[in-house]
């Protein structure tokens, strides 16, 4: 046989053979936006073995980011799983929440709706106008397709609210009674006043410099504006307001409400006064009268723009809190808070199955003070607002919003004389009272400072345990002993280790399992008898 | 010189020996005539214990003094087939995973029964005669931290050897003294390392013939 003819005998196979390679790999690359059902703790850990990410967990489906070649074997576990869009693509996708059969108007190019659920569409967008195709009332909420959901913010985690002390009424009565109708008003009025706060205006800029300067104005209070852009080319600023914490700074509850509007002529007029105006005069308020008080955890109270355009600010915010590693216990959203309707005067709390305690401790510390009805709702489809962005790095979180339809909605009549202050004054009573009882009120006597633990192992043959040094400052005042607690997990369940109130400011914890990691706080109780809020918690097996 | 490495090339080397001598003993045993004297003998003795082990001498420092009860049956004037209860407890504190200021450490103890099931060779007749034995042995040991209370227990296989003198005191009366080697596995020990509670003893002990 000549060279040549076994050159090409062997050329064509090896040909075909490249071409087979180069197109698996390309399908086997190609990533898809799934919608798989039912959304469960089992189907999310199915998608994960499958090379999966859940990007958006809604209440009857997830959507999922996954490879082409990931499709069958997502199919082989028996989930449901359509092909619903690209994210390599050019395309973006926001969630939108309409109760229209048809939300949007005309067939053109350039935008895709899906329906997911009742309510719930997926649009898949490559023009940029899109919004003016969009049929009032809805919401958007932008996916970010590039990131995955934590773990917390799919599975069951364990409650925060094991770590709070009981709710301690006479603290939080002073600062609820401080809260004033008469600066609701003026606050909702001066955000009006600006006549649009459509993010990316420049009154937009003008209503965060008048948020900011508000902030700056309260001693205590540590002001700045957090600037971001979105879609490209946008710019706006979340305005933060920190209340830093005396005991345990490093745990946030923070409080939010979105500060821009949104209207039919949004560039002109909107003036958002329900929507959200009374949620960022509640805002105000609750910085005002907290930062007047002292709190173990710290306390941020959070502004927040571009969440009209699809909860931009609160993404920015969420995303870096999460990447930055920020411990925050639970998010408070006010977002319309002042347009009770007629009949129910019902203030919805909406929770995702993470954020049912939040939800429950909620309602539990407003209810003493407000006359209006809480009605806790936990359905994970509702994310249309600025707690969904903190849902989705898994922190607890839960919205507070009027349960009634307003007819203003999005409109340039959402005005201040539409709006019932009453309602407003109770709402934001109810929320202050429930950021006061998360971020702990600093009572008498003070809790006790500078815990250490230092742990050693002893061992025999077969069996080893733990023992645990515990040692602290003394407590301020006047102090009759000591309490201390354990946990097995961070900010857990704790158990209290002494019967009666210890003198020593040291305490040895004996015989623990060697491999389980122990958390302890410790209190102090006064000669009446009263305890303090816990210590800073500290880990047995950490450098302290 | 005392070796305290794990490896455990004599116990090895004693179920060999086992291996290849008892039934070609029994063979001849079969064969021989009847042996003088008792076929039955029992036999007690004591003496000190030294764990192989570093690990479980640095936790159990305090001297031990095995006792082991032995019953037998001559088969041959110099060969013994024997059964045997060997009791070693071992007393001491607890050791630390790393020095630390102000450590606490408890006060433990480790019992060991082990049941053995061996053979005996003794070379001559003689009123001094030098012994070899080999056997298995099955352990069951069990640790406690009596403060607590806290306690583990556990059974293993093992093996062992012997070696010796035996010193005829009457017609069926002898005194033994031996050098024990024992390889008795515990399992995995906490500190994630394979535990050996097996050691060399030195015993002292009379043999009586019963019947």
């Amino acid at each position: 046989m000549k060279p040549w003819k076994m050159s090409r005998r062997c050329l064509a196979p090896i040909l075909i053979l490249a071409l087979v390679l180069a197109a698996q790999a390309v399908v086997g690359e190609n990533l898809l936006l799934l919608k798989v059902s039912p959304a469960s703790p089992r189907v999310v850990d199915a998608v994960a073995a499958a090379g999966g990410r859940v990007v958006q967990e809604l209440n009857t489906c997830l959507l999922v980011r996954a490879k082409a070649t990931d499709l069958p074997r997502l199919r082989g576990a028996g989930l449901a799983c359509e092909a619903v869009g690209d994210p390599d693509g050019d395309a973006s996708y926001f969630l939108m929440h309409s109760p229209l059969r048809a939300p949007v108007r005309g067939t053109e190019s350039g935008l895709v709706h899906l329906r997911l659920e009742e309510d719930v569409w997926l649009l898949v967008v490559r023009d940029p106008d899109f919004r003016s195709r969009l049929v009032q009332p809805f919401r958007l909420k932008a996916l970010w397709l590039d990131a995955a959901l934590p773990a917390a913010a799919r599975q069951p985690a364990p409650s925060r609210e094991r770590a709070l002390r009981p709710l301690q009424d006479n603290d939080i009565a002073p600062l609820v009674a401080a809260v004033s109708s008469d600066r609701l008003r003026a606050d909702i009025q001066s955000l009006q006043d600006f006549k649009t706060r459509f993010a990316s205006t420049a009154e937009c800029e003008a209503a965060g410099d008048f948020l900011l300067r508000r902030f700056q104005e309260l001693a205590g209070v540590q002001a700045y504006a957090d600037p971001f852009v979105f879609e490209s080319h946008y710019a706006s600023r979340n305005i933060v307001a920190v209340i830093p914490g005396q005991t345990d700074p490093g745990q946030v509850v923070l409080a939010c409400a979105h500060y821009d509007s949104t209207s039919n002529n949004r560039y002109v007029a909107a003036p958002g006064a329900d929507d959200n105006a009374s949620g960022t005069a509640a805002i105000l308020e609750m910085t005002r009268i907290l930062a007047g008080a002292k709190f173990d955890f710290t306390i941020t109270l959070l502004c927040v723009s571009a969440e009209e355009w699809g909860l931009y600010g609160s993404a920015h915010y969420a995303r870096q809190a999460r990447a930055q590693g920020a411990d925050i216990i639970a998010v408070v959203n006010l977002d319309m808070i002042a347009f009770p309707g007629t009949l129910k005067r019902e203030l919805d709390v909406i929770g995702n199955y993470n954020s049912t305690w939040l939800a429950d401790r909620f309602i539990t510390a407003a209810a003493p003070y407000v006359g209006i009805r809480l009605d806790k709702v936990i359905n994970s489809s509702l994310t249309w607002s600025d707690h969904s962005s903190f849902w989705d790095q898994g922190y607890p979180a839960l919205c507070g919003i009027e349960d009634s339809i307003n007819p203003y909605y999005h409109r340039t009549t959402d005005t201040l004389d539409k709006l019932d202050l009453g309602f407003a004054l109770d709402a934001t009573r109810g929320a202050l009272a429930a950021v006061a009882d998360l971020a702990q009120p600093l009572s008498m006597p003070a809790p006790p400072s500078g815990l250490r633990a230092r742990s050693q192992v002893s061992f025999s043959l077969f069996l080893s345990r733990k023992t645990v040094y515990l040692d602290w400052h003394a407590a301020a005042g006047t102090i009759a002993g000591y309490h201390v607690y354990r946990a097995t997990e961070p900010h857990g369940a704790y158990a209290r280790l002494t019967g009666q109130p210890i003198a020593a400011r040291a305490f040895t914890d004996f015989f623990l399992l060697p491999d389980q990691a122990y958390y302890y706080v410790v209190t102090a109780v006064d000669s009446e008898g009263r305890e303090s809020n816990y210590s800073q918690e500290v880990r047995d097996d950490q450098d302290n | 010189m005392i070796r305290t490495t794990e490896k455990k090339p004599l116990p090895a080397a004693a179920l060999l020996l086992s291996a290849l001598l008892l039934p070609t003993l029994a063979a001849r045993t079969m064969a021989a005539p009847r042996p003088e004297g008792s076929q039955l003998f029992a036999a007690v003795s004591a003496g000190y214990f030294h764990p192989l082990s570093g690990e479980v001498r640095a936790i159990y420092d305090r001297p031990a003094w095995p006792l082991e009860l032995q019953l037998g049956w001559r088969v041959q004037p110099r060969l013994d087939l024997y059964a045997a209860a060997r009791f070693l407890q071992l007393e001491g504190k607890t050791i630390l995973g790393a020095t630390q200021e102000s450590a606490e450490s408890y006060s433990v103890r480790l019992q060991l029964l082990a049941l053995r099931l061996g053979a005996g060779f003794c070379a001559g007749n003689g009123p001094i005669s030098p012994c070899l034995g080999a056997g298995i042995q099955y352990g069951f040991f069990k640790e406690e931290w009596p403060a607590v209370p806290l306690k583990t227990n556990g059974g293993r296989a093992g093996v062992f050897a012997a070696a010796g003198v035996r010193l005829r005191l009457a017609r069926s009366l002898h005194l033994v003294t031996l050098m024990d080697y024992s390889f008795q596995p515990g399992g995995l020990g906490s500190r994630g390392k394979q535990v050996n509670l097996g050691g060399l003893s030195l015993t002292l002990g009379v043999r009586a013939g019963i019947l």
